[in-house]
């Protein structure tokens, strides 16, 4: 390991540095640690020259300022503050942005919602829906209008289908100067979210803010969840209401939208247990509606008590243990087993091609709208229900039953799966030479130390992106309690978002939110490729800013992993390829994070230890970086070489 | 065309037709080429593949992989998977019944398929069991396999929908 060290000069440095010292780590002595400010120092430079990154005093004092809600006394209240108050009464559980939309988001953050401001408008946007895969909570991204909102559109596009319930908010100049380009940053936003929101609006009419707000929450909070955009001229935000009657449909949030859950009928429900007592090998499809509807109780008494095999899918996973003996989340040799598949939750529905399960497989679904059934996917019975209420009707009506050679296919298929990695492990480390990390060593090193060793297998939220890593990564990142692990490309493949998303799982995390509370403040893995930090790694600042218990472990290949694609084509080679060993580290350290470079599985296991400690007491993130070869890639040059295996199982990215 | 002829044929065509009807397929349409039913089947990858019932008691894949004698292994590989089928390393409610059926890899040199004979007469077994090989095969035998490239050079994987990042 070349370096472990932190370029921030706030208060905690002193103690870093010293922690960093006298970390024993075998066959490496604390010289091989070098801080950064020592580095720069050894560079030639005046050390007094050179000012440390630290955080500002008034982060930390604006932060703890006291709540401020509008009035409608006096000069009365804008429309942005009556709008935060809505927000505020929603329990809308966090705000993400860059500037911009200032009346708004200002306002947001005044209300004493939990609010963060980051360096881009999409990897904030990103954040917030790391945010809520981890919590399952509505949360808003905000941005300013034209470029900022235009940044958003990928992270919006990887919220919808992930099923998010996302409020975008942006700011779009004034009614009165509408297509007039009297000002900068004009643009029509609405269209550009087609296909990729669930509910949109430019609210036009400033007295009707309350009722466009109780149209963004219903949207969020009722059916499959998705992004709702709002974009607000300044009239709208900055208008002034001294009287609630100013406001056209001013309801509270129980008149406006309702709690109501689609239920099935009993005779449904009968059907379904029938179907599964006449099944030899059912199995449960659980995504995730079954965790954002909070079914992942009434789920496991469901297949404890039939011994039903579960597959979990989904951007959000731990509602059913990967480990449990009836997860086949790893046992995929066991899929194409099951004569009967039950899919709840399951809002990314694929076709018979897309999944691994047998050809003549039954099929039931179970879905909050009636409009998606049937859709992907010829069913033998579909069925419109929330995901909770359904499971907890059928665990009441199913009768038990034993299952004893289905447990022991599940059983064997899980050991297959698990002696195979284990071999990709061993290759890998032949393969690496001491020199090279491959990612099924970075892999089986991160099991290790979170989930197979001194620390709770339960506690650490990891998230994972990196397709050259699907094969061999996923499968070591566990998760067994709810919102244990995010796939960060889950059906969108959007590169660039496993640091943003862990920077708002860790949000989530450190504030013990929601599902989070249990674990508060304990630290979050992020497993990204290295062809991701262009998009996400200056947010890193963000993280260091708020000292956000991150850990991110970047697999450094040097290279895009589609290089392999260039074989009949020599001359397009160079297009996949960046400069060898960059070190992302160093840049992390130049945000005020800390960073280790690491060439081997030793190097990797203290890089983890030293991480885990800064980010748990002292709230430092860090990044290290891994450097792996880019023939690593090649199954024909290291064999098994990259692939990515068809869903449903616990690397299942599309659906 | 006597009638017990017509009967597999009829039974063929209808078990095909009802696994497209579940969504098995992309796509199937059915010709006689020398009296022989041909099935033209849209599957995976969006490739065309081609069932033939040859003598009525023949089923042949033909074209299921191409050229995988350019890939190390690869043929042997498939070959193991093939004839895992009908050994006892399968569970027994995916094992193909040899008394009933018996299974083999076709190969012409540029592709490689698969070959049964039906030995008792249960044709709509046959179907059944050659799909589920052949649904294997995409399903389990390539993407757990050291054959990204393969995909991506031989079966027209679009990587811009599956992207190595």
């Amino acid at each position: 390991m070349e370096s472990i060290g932190a370029g921030r000069g706030d208060g905690v440095e002193a103690s870093r540095r010293d922690f960093v010292k006298v970390l024993p780590i075998a066959g490496l002595g604390a010289a091989a640690y070098v801080n950064s400010a020592s580095a720069q120092t050894a560079a030639g430079s005046d050390a007094s020259s050179i000012l440390s990154i630290k955080i500002p005093r008034e982060i930390t004092e604006s932060q703890a300022a006291p709540v401020n809600m509008g009035s409608y006394e006096g000069r009365g209240q804008t429309g942005a503050q009556i709008f935060a108050a809505t927000c505020k009464n929603e329990n809308l559980a966090a705000m993400f942005c860059a500037p911009g939309n200032y009346a708004i988001v200002n306002e947001i953050a005044e209300a004493g919602i939990l609010s963060y401001g980051g360096r881009s408008e999409g990897a904030m946007a990103m954040a917030a829906d790391g945010f809520s895969r981890a919590t399952g909570e509505a949360v808003a991204c905000s941005g300013t209008e034209g470029p900022g909102f235009t940044h958003m559109i990928q992270a919006i596009h990887a919220a919808s289908v992930a099923s998010t319930p996302l409020l975008v908010l942006a700011s779009n100049v004034s009614l009165a100067q509408e297509d007039t380009f009297s000002s900068i940053q004009y643009l029509e936003q609405q269209p550009l979210t087609t296909g990729i929101k669930k509910y949109g609006k430019r609210i036009t009419a400033p007295n009707r803010i309350q009722e466009y707000a109780g149209y963004a929450f219903r949207n969020l909070k009722s059916g499959v969840p998705g992004p709702v955009h709002l974009d607000f001229p300044a009239e709208v935000a900055l208008g002034r209401f001294t009287s609630p009657s100013n406001l056209t449909m001013n309801y509270d949030k129980s008149k406006y939208r309702s709690e109501t859950r689609p239920s099935p009928s009993s005779k449904d429900v009968e059907r379904v247990a029938d179907m599964i007592l006449k099944a030899e090998r059912p199995l449960i499809i659980a995504g995730v509606g079954v965790f954002q509807q909070k079914g992942w109780d009434a789920l496991l008494r469901v297949a404890e008590k039939n011994e039903i095999g579960v597959c979990q899918t989904g951007p959000s996973r731990g509602h059913f243990a990967d480990d449990h003996r009836l997860s086949l989340s790893i046992a995929r040799g066991a899929l194409m087993s099951a004569d009967l598949v039950v899919f709840i939750g399951q809002y990314m529905m694929p076709t018979k091609l897309d999944y691994r399960l047998a050809t003549d497989i039954k099929t039931i679904r179970v879905h909050p709208t009636q409009e998606d059934l049937g859709r992907n996917w010829p069913l033998d019975l579909g069925i419109v229900s929330d995901e909770r209420v359904f499971l907890e009707m059928l665990a009441d009506i199913l009768p038990s039953r034993k299952r004893p050679q289905w447990v022991n296919e599940i059983a064997s298929a899980r050991k297959e799966a698990l002696d195979q990695i284990d071999g990709w492990y061993k290759l890998g480390l032949q393969y690496g030479e001491n020199q090279y990390l491959h990612p099924a060593v970075i892999g089986k090193e991160m099991y290790d130390f979170f989930y197979n060793g001194g620390v709770d297998p339960k506690q650490t939220i990891a998230l994972w992106g990196g397709l050259t890593s699907v094969r061999f990564v996923p499968t070591y990142l566990r998760s067994s309690r709810p919102g244990q692990n995010i796939c960060s490309y889950y059906q969108s493949g959007t590169i660039g978002t496993e640091i943003p998303h862990g920077i708002g799982c860790a949000a989530a995390v450190k504030e013990g939110v929601g599902i989070q509370g249990a674990y508060k403040g304990a630290p979050v893995l992020s497993y990204a490729s290295d062809a991701s930090m262009a998009y996400g790694l200056v947010e890193l600042e963000t993280a260091a800013k708020y000292r956000l218990p991150l850990i991110t472990v970047v697999y450094n290949n040097d290279c895009w992993g589609t290089w392999t694609s260039t074989d009949p084509t020599p001359r397009a080679l160079h297009m996949y390829l960046f400069q060898e060993n960059i070190r992302y580290d160093k840049m992390a350290e130049g945000l005020g994070c800390a960073g280790a470079y690491v060439r081997n599985p030793e190097e990797l296991r203290a890089a983890l230890q030293v991480a885990y400690d800064l980010a748990a007491r002292e709230q430092v993130p860090t990044l290290i970086n891994c450097q792996g070869r880019k023939e690593f890639t090649s199954a024909g040059l290291y064999p098994p070489g990259a692939s990515i295996p068809p869903a449903p199982n616990i690397s299942g990215i599309s659906h | 065309m006597k009638d017990d002829i017509k009967l597999i044929h009829k039974t063929v065509h209808d078990s095909l037709e009802e696994y497209g009807k579940r969504g098995l397929f992309n796509g199937i349409r059915g010709i006689y080429v020398n009296g022989n039913p041909e099935y033209h089947i849209n599957w995976h990858y969006h490739r065309e593949i081609i069932l033939r019932l040859i003598d009525n008691d023949r089923l042949i894949v033909e074209n299921i992989l191409p050229n995988i004698h350019h890939y190390r292994n690869m043929e042997n590989n498939f070959r193991k998977f093939v004839d895992k089928f009908s050994s006892a390393d399968m569970v027994a409610h995916r094992r193909i019944d040899r008394e009933k059926l018996s299974i083999a890899v076709k190969d012409n040199g540029e592709n490689t398929g698969i070959e049964c004979r039906v030995i008792d007469e249960d044709i709509r077994y046959a179907i059944s069991s050659i799909l589920d090989v052949v649904h294997s095969i995409f399903l389990e035998f390539i993407p757990d396999g050291p054959y990204y490239e393969y995909q991506v050079q031989e079966l027209g994987l679009d990587q811009d929908s599956i992207r190595l990042g």
